[in-house]
């Protein structure tokens, strides 16, 4: 079995109950096909870098599953005859799995999941405790972007530097 | 010009920065095509990608930056051809 993950945009004006018929049916090809769903992981509208189908923004989904390549073909056959789908892209991410490594890694992600829905359902009504909480979930995600973002600004001056001698061989292009 | 060429190692040498591979330097930063913001990096603002010898990353990353670059062109998390207001 292998594992792939394909990353779709959905067409930014469907609401929540028009996407969710979407998900079933995908999720139902898999069990059909012997595959089987590990994560599904909803980025939310994003701005697209060019405009797909006349639409600006999109909204991106992630789908990790394991499968064989019969199954792709399927998934991707759905998702092209489907209009709610701007556009997918599917990448093989695993050569070879185990079913029940995967099966283990789908259940961790079903508790996680739960885990995230219970901590928001139950700090909900207490205002203090929600805001420790989440604090707590996101300082690790905040640690990272800050990560990146210094290392973002250690990299500009070195790219502004290299972006100077690329002006050379362009201008000698135009000439 | 053509006299540099000819004798590189005699005098007039314009000093110039070692460049070192970002992702041989640093192996926490991974290279994928989901995170544009890293990507962004290694493309001009017209969203050309850099070339290696310029950016100084090595052949091995240079050759997984581009097929990310291109992967995230592909589902629009990055433009083909940017103008220059969109940044």
């Amino acid at each position: 079995m292998r594992r792939y993950e394909t990353l779709y945009i959905l067409h930014p004006e469907l609401s929540e109950e028009q996407r969710q018929p979407l998900f079933d049916k995908l999720t139902g090809l898999m069990s059909a096909d012997h595959g089987m769903l590990v994560k599904l992981d909803e980025w939310g509208n994003r701005k697209l870098a060019y405009e797909i189908k006349k639409q600006t923004r999109g909204y991106y989904v992630l789908m990790e599953f394991c499968g064989d390549g019969p199954l792709v073909k399927e998934i991707e056959r759905n998702m092209r005859l489907d209009d709610r789908i701007l556009k997918y892209l599917t990448v093989l991410t695993d050569k070879a799995v185990d079913a029940e490594a995967a099966k283990a890694e789908i259940e961790t992600a079903k508790a996680e999941t739960q885990a995230a829905k219970e901590e928001k359902s139950s700090s909900e009504p207490t205002e203090q405790g929600a805001d420790d909480e989440k604090g707590d979930s996101e300082s690790t995600k905040a640690g990272e972007t800050l990560v990146n973002d210094t290392e973002a600004s250690e990299n500009t001056p070195e790219t502004s530097d290299q972006e100077e001698p690329e002006n050379g061989p362009k201008q000698n292009g135009a000439e | 010009m053509a006299q540099n060429r000819m004798a590189p190692n005699k005098r007039k040498r314009l000093f110039r920065r070692k460049k070192v591979c970002r992702f041989c330097a640093d192996s926490s930063i991974a290279i994928d095509y989901k995170d544009p913001q890293t990507l962004r990096f290694f493309t001009t603002e017209r969203g050309k990608i850099i070339p290696g010898r310029v950016s100084g990353n090595c052949a091995k990353h240079q050759r997984k930056l581009t097929a990310a670059i291109k992967r995230a062109r592909t589902i629009a998390l990055m433009p083909y051809a940017a103008t220059l207001s969109h940044y």
